[in-house]
């Protein structure tokens, strides 16, 4: 069970759990110092259940997306095709 | 279904080719790597490994077994995963390609029906929450909840919370129409 315990953040925001796995839902990630496409900045403050839970939200997220969108393409994919057409 | 039928025009540089191909792969690819979800972001090893995917796909030649780039796309979202592992310095404790349950190959094929069971659950939502849904779904992943909740004129943590709350009611009605809407996911 989630959102029992609040987690002061680097901003100073108190967030818990369950609100910070809402945020690593989101398929936005920046891209890091090395070129690479980066960790969700939220995702290292989750507990590993945390992190397993977001795991598995995001795959039934991803689903929803995918039914919604027109082309059938999550905002994982969308991210993605962004990218390569940059 | 056999990916590989999209795989000459991938090779041939079509973007649009490759972003069916993506949506059909992306959930085996996903699932493929749950074994690594407690030791890394797997949504940022994923699009990285996509990005991959898209560089080498000019040299995959189809080996006649079928969905040849599938196959490949897995060993390399898997090894993206690994050098993500070790450079979180993530000890891994037992060989993730061993220890994970077989993941199929198979592509996952858009259902009709369940689009237009959420677009009929989503229209149920309370105003808020519908906008924080349609502004996620907007944004594409494309932009932080920080400036979405800016432009929902919401604090983050309550931009984030109804965000939950949508996903729950979303999930919520689709059962209650019977939409077998977590199938294989459970």
């Amino acid at each position: 069970m989630f959102g029992q315990e609040r987690r002061r953040l680097a901003t100073g925001v108190e967030m818990s759990e369950s609100t910070q796995i809402e945020e690593v839902l989101n398929a936005y990630r920046e891209r890091g110092l090395d070129g690479r496409i980066a960790d969700h900045p939220a995702w290292h403050d989750l507990s590993v259940d945390g992190r397993i839970e977001a795991f598995d939200e995001t795959l039934r997220q991803r689903r929803l997306e995918q039914a919604l969108h027109p082309n059938g393409c999550s905002t994982t994919v969308s991210a993605v095709m962004a990218r390569i057409a940059r | 279904m056999d990916l590989d039928k999209y795989l000459v025009s991938i090779a041939a540089g079509d973007a649009h080719a490759f972003g069916t191909w993506a949506s059909l792969a992306e959930e085996p690819l996903r699932r493929s790597l749950r074994s690594f979800a407690s030791i890394v972001d797997t949504e940022a090893v994923l699009q990285e490994g996509l990005l991959r995917v898209w560089q080498v796909a000019p040299r995959v030649v189809e080996d006649g077994q079928g969905n040849s780039l599938l196959r490949m796309a897995m060993r390399i979202v898997r090894n993206a995963a690994i050098d993500a592992a070790r450079r979180n310095r993530r000890q891994i404790s037992e060989d993730p390609l061993e220890s994970s349950p077989k993941v199929s190959v198979a592509p996952v094929e858009p259902d009709p029906w369940l689009r237009e069971a959420i677009h009929q659950c989503r229209e149920l939502l309370p105003d808020r929450t519908r906008l924080v849904l349609r502004l996620r779904l907007e944004a594409a992943g494309d932009r932080p909840d920080r400036v979405l909740a800016e432009e929902a004129d919401m604090t983050l943590n309550t931009f984030l919370k109804n965000f939950g709350r949508a996903r729950r009611a979303l999930g919520e009605c689709l059962d209650k129409k019977g939409v077998d809407w977590q199938r294989g996911l459970r």
